[in-house]
């Protein structure tokens, strides 16, 4: 009988377990009804917004507690601590629970967004694509884009029209909120060499690709530093490591030199595109690429490019130009943003901006048109700062706390740090002062990424505003003048700013998926070419042959509907 | 009458022995039941999910609620370029992992077992297996910084010898990527995976041990004629569940070891379906490829078994 009894207990709970484990991916489904559910509540009290208008108000009189998730860079401080944040949360009438993301977000985003698990406001934390692939998880807030609630976004809108086109999706909706900062130069990469290095060798500033050549050539075989030891020079370095198709998307890599050959490229030119003429082109198999390639080989043949710079990550590529142990240069040439960063307070005062640089290899200087990457809507502009959460309880008092941001002054303070945090002073009505760092052992740049938001925050810093910036903005302002020139080039039909397009959902998943299986082919080829693995004349055409089977001239049609439309809107 | 009879005989006798059964082995059912109940919930509830293969993913409508599309995600991965390079740098990179990484352990339990002296068996064994506790991450930092170009131990060592060439990127190249991959994974796990085979070797009869010293064998004899036979068994019932992984590379070593140099041979079909499954937000594609990845795992396992069978009578099935 006992028995009898504990068989059939067992049996319970074993369908039990079993009806347990149904429930949970009922429970699953049950959700994501739920999701689009709200979606649809969403909608529906969006339209009664301006009925209810007076309920805004009325709701003010109660701070409103909301969640929010800001994607940080890793440097950056907890931002409970950071007071400008605090004035503004009261200002807005909230209280924000933050959570803070500093690494890997890419690796956890999916899922998360798939599960539907995020809070009501997410800041840095969202692409275009996300709108069309999650849809009915955001919530769209061109009906409370209203003078009432966001006075300060839509003067921006009105000031800067770009900020609305570039927010706004194909279905006339926005998602997110865009920032612009309009201080930023004209091009995020400068090509720094060792100006003490040519005095010590008696050599010239490099003008074209033979030039440098020659001076490359020099550091190498001569003791360009002085310290005795004529080995221990790297030429020149560069970063192309990281996985995500690095050779042609690193800010740092030596695709910067194509501008030589006369190919304009925009915006980091992600995944290799550019316009020219208005016809987007991949130059992964552009004949011009086979002639950079080449001459890359020859320079890495000769044991002029840093060999490890194929495996070094980007912080053994920032510490690299450091120095040595004993404080010394060891590298001639490299690229970065500003010297200071790039060199450290040491060695910084011996690198120098190298012009661009032209092609003259089997030809005369001048054939092809020299250009330099111009990344000024890139660095200036970026959407995606700030968007809710469709199932936020309270989206009124979530975009008022938004607007804050793109105040005149919480923009600069979101830059570059509060005023009661003693990061900026306000010296006019429109003019600030950014302070010195108030920790003495670190530099503005670093100082900036670890106090506020920087970058990564939403703002609308106005044309008008007067900003006197710290000693590295400075520096990497002056140090772009010997780019100037050759930047302002570049017109409208041989400017491609990727981040302007807009794309189907079935467009997006072709390029997605098509893209994964380019990058495959051309980031492996170029590492072959270049450290002579595979010689290029020989296999240069099945090479073109094997991107274009991979989708290359599809991706390239969508691409090009999007760039049509995008000049239509321009002109 | 008589017929009735007897099928009520046998009825009974049915239910009677069932009972019987349950008396006397309810026990064993009951210990089973925890790991049953985990294979159920952990393994057999989350297949529902293989449909996602199937369907288009979206959103909106979860993993079951996409439009129904068959094959398309297949198809997809069969037509692209990259179908026949992840499939055969898979199997190259599980291939050579078990022709060397495989008979490794074995080796290595039948030298221990010969060993005499138990404290110093005792040392080697632990120094041997301590390695499977370096997480992968570590391990893979530890592999780039001994051979990095230039400046790596291991990899000047091995230039020093002339076992490699002294202009080879060892990280870089192609050529070099399985090598290092296989021969690091054996120097991490052939320790612990020779514990089974070691605790197999215990329980050979010491009796045979002495017979083979009275017919005058020496240790080489011993190992091949006593030691071998003895573990047979355990390496064939390992052999199978190994073949069973045969496309099963695992991902983060690959993954983390993985630069542009190397992508010719370091693109598998879990990284793929990392990169277009995962970072790009393909999901049905993703599942796709991961579910025609174990079908080719069942079907290696299957015919390893069969082979198995007949030729030394020991299987799983």
């Amino acid at each position: 009988m006992k028995k009898r009894v504990l068989a059939m207990l067992l049996s319970v709970t074993m369908v039990a377990s079993v009806l347990a484990g149904c429930g949970g991916s009922d429970g699953a489904a049950d959700n994501s009804a739920a999701s689009t559910d709200t979606s649809d509540d969403g909608a529906a009290a969006s339209e009664d917004t301006s009925a209810a208008g007076d309920f805004a108000s009325a709701d003010s009189g109660e701070t409103v507690k909301l969640k929010a998730l800001f994607i940080a860079h890793p440097l950056t401080k907890d931002v409970e601590e950071m007071q400008w944040l605090a004035e503004m949360e009261a200002e807005a009438n909230v209280e924000i629970e933050w959570e803070v993301i500093r690494a890997d977000w890419e690796t956890v985003k999916s899922t998360r967004f798939a599960a539907g698990d995020i809070p009501d406001i997410l800041f840095n934390a969202t692409l275009d694509d996300d709108y069309t692939k999650y849809n009915g998880l955001f919530l769209d807030m061109t009906p409370y884009l209203t003078e009432e609630l966001t006075p300060n976004i839509l003067t921006m809108f009105e000031e800067e029209p770009d900020t609305k086109v570039l927010a706004t999706t194909m279905e006339g909706k926005i998602y997110a909120t865009p920032k612009f900062q309009g201080k930023w130069p004209s091009t995020n990469t400068v090509m720094f060499i060792n100006q003490n290095w040519l005095d010590n060798l008696g050599l010239e500033m490099p003008t074209t690709y033979t030039e440098f050549k020659d001076v490359l050539m020099a550091f190498k075989e001569q003791d360009a530093n002085g310290n005795g030891d004529p080995n221990d020079e790297i030429p020149l370095d560069y970063n192309a490591y990281g996985g995500n198709n690095a050779w042609f998307n690193s800010a740092y890599s030596l695709t910067n030199l194509l501008g030589s050959l006369g190919i304009q490229l925009t915006n980091w030119g992600t995944d290799a595109y550019f316009a020219e003429d208005s016809q987007i082109k991949c130059y992964a198999v552009d004949e011009r690429y086979k002639l950079f390639m080449k001459y890359m080989a020859d320079l890495y043949a000769n044991g002029l490019i840093n060999e490890n710079a194929l495996t070094n990550d980007y912080s053994a590529f920032q510490s690299l130009s450091r120095g040595n142990e004993a404080g010394e240069p060891v590298v001639g040439c490299v690229f970065g943003w500003e010297e200071t960063d790039k060199f450290g307070p040491e060695l910084y005062s011996q690198y120098k901006p190298v012009p661009a640089l032209d092609y003259d290899i089997d030809c005369e200087p001048g054939t092809y048109d020299t250009r330099w990457r111009d990344d000024y809507t890139g660095l200036n502009m970026s959407s995606n700062r700030a968007c809710i959460s469709a199932k936020c309880s309270n989206p009124e008092a979530a975009m008022r706390f938004i607007d804050r941001f793109y105040d005149q002054t919480h923009s600069v303070e979101s830059l570059f740090g509060g005023v009661t945090d003693g990061c900026i002073e306000v010296t006019g009505d429109n003019s600030y002062k950014v302070l010195d760092p108030l920790d003495p052992n670190t530099d503005a740049g670093t100082w900036k990424w670890t106090s506020t938001f920087a970058d990564n925050g939403p703002m609308y810093i106005r044309r008008a505003s007067e900003i006197e910036m710290a000693q590295d903005m400075t520096y990497a302002l002056e140090e772009r003048e010997a780019y100037n020139d050759t930047i302002a080039k570049a017109g409208t039909s041989d400017t491609y700013p990727q981040m302007f397009m807009k794309y189907t959902e079935d467009d997006l998943n072709t390029m997605a998926l098509t893209q994964a299986n380019i990058n495959n082919i051309i980031d492996n080829q170029w590492s072959l070419w270049m450290t002579g693995e595979q010689d290029i004349d020989s296999t240069w055409d099945a090479y073109v042959e094997s991107v274009n089977n991979a989708g290359l001239p599809q991706v390239l049609e969508i691409r090009q509907a999007a760039f049509d439309e995008y000049l239509k809107n321009v002109q | 009458m008589v017929s009735k009879n007897q099928t009520a005989t046998v009825n009974k006798s049915f239910g009677f022995r069932t009972k019987k059964y349950w008396e006397h082995n309810w026990q064993l059912w009951l210990m089973l039941l925890p790991a049953m109940l985990y294979i159920l919930i952990f393994c057999y509830v989350p297949m529902y999910g293989i449909q996602l293969a199937f369907r288009e993913y979206s959103f909106q409508t979860g993993i079951t609620g996409g439009k129904w599309v068959g094959m398309k995600y297949f198809k997809q991965y069969f037509e692209s370029p990259m179908f026949f390079s992840t499939l055969k740098n898979t199997f190259t990179i599980s291939f050579w992992s078990i022709v060397v990484g495989f008979p490794a352990p074995i080796i290595l339990a039948m030298i221990i077992n010969q060993l005499r002296n138990k404290k110093w068996k005792k040392t080697v064994q632990t120094t041997v297996y301590i390695p499977y506790f370096i997480s992968t991450v570590v391990m893979v930092s530890m592999i780039n910084v001994m051979f990095a170009n230039g400046s790596g131990v291991v990899g000047n060592f091995l230039k020093a010898i002339h076992l490699v060439a002294a202009d080879t990127n060892i990280l870089g190249k192609e050529s070099a990527f399985v090598p290092l991959y296989v021969l690091t994974g054996v120097w991490q796990a052939m320790g612990w995976n020779s514990i089974i085979y070691i605790a197999a070797l215990s329980s050979v009869d010491t009796q045979l041990y002495d017979a083979c010293k009275i017919d005058g064998a020496n240790r080489w004899q011993t190992m091949i004629h006593i030691d071998f036979p003895a573990i047979v068994p355990t390496i064939m019932i390992l052999l199978i569940m190994n073949m069973g992984n045969i496309l099963n590379v695992g991902f983060d070593k690959v993954y983390l070891m993985q630069n542009s140099l190397n992508l010719g041979i370091s693109q598998v079909i879990s990284t793929y379906v990392y990169s277009v499954g995962v970072k790009s937000s393909q999901f049905s594609f993703g599942a796709a490829v991961g579910l025609f990845n174990t079908l080719v795992n069942f079907v290696f396992l299957v015919i390893t078994n069969w082979i198995s069978k007949r030729s030394t009578g020991t299987g799983l099935m």
